[in-house]
């Protein structure tokens, strides 16, 4: 899978978890790549968060 | 009985079986309008309770596995000044708005596309363009 794919596949996770199982989001976090770029997520997320 | 504590949410529910009733997709013209909007209410708040659950295991299933310690400090750190910088400067203007309206704003995919007036698939892109870029960059 193309690294746009994954990422887009986890940018839709983390909007609407409720379309996925709980099989399917260990399936999609298994991957080392879309583990990284979730990290980045919550770094992300946190820095525009915990900043104010 | 008392389902959603957040007083702020409770009014976004509530602003949302307006905007429902303004757009067409709720009917409140039946029988008993009261007893269907209260209904309505009723079903939007477990509806918001069930998303939050599940958010709430997926951010858990994901906090902890995950091997960056990082998440759970909750306090500004160097690495997130670093990343703001980095928004500030590395990304374009595009996707450097739709990351801000993302991840600042918290504003929703269909939020973003209806601001910008842009799809939600090119919310995505703009999306993904960032984190790669920030990514690439972010050692």
């Amino acid at each position: 899978m193309e690294t746009n794919e994954k990422i887009e596949r986890l940018l839709d996770m983390t909007e609407h978890p409720e379309h996925y199982s709980e099989e399917e989001m260990q399936e999609i976090l298994a991957d080392k790549e879309t583990r990284e770029y979730y990290d980045l997520i919550i770094k992300t997320d946190d820095a525009y968060t915990k900043s104010h | 009985m008392l389902i959603i504590k957040d007083e702020e949410e409770s009014k976004d529910i509530v602003s949302d079986i307006f905007t429902s009733i303004w757009d067409g997709t709720i009917n409140p013209y039946v029988d008993k309008p009261q007893n269907y909007l209260l209904m309505c209410v009723r079903n939007r708040c477990l509806d918001l309770l069930n998303h939050k659950r599940i958010k709430e295991r997926v951010y858990r299933l994901l906090t902890l596995e995950s091997s960056l310690p990082s998440i759970a400090i909750n306090n500004d750190t160097p690495d997130m000044q670093r990343l703001r910088e980095m928004v500030d400067t590395l990304l374009t203007p595009r996707d450097r708005q739709v990351l801000i309206m993302k991840y600042e704003r918290k504003m929703k995919y269909r939020e973003i596309s209806d601001e910008l007036n842009i799809s939600q698939v090119a919310v995505y892109k703009h999306l993904s363009q960032a984190l790669k870029t920030l990514k690439a960059n972010f050692k």
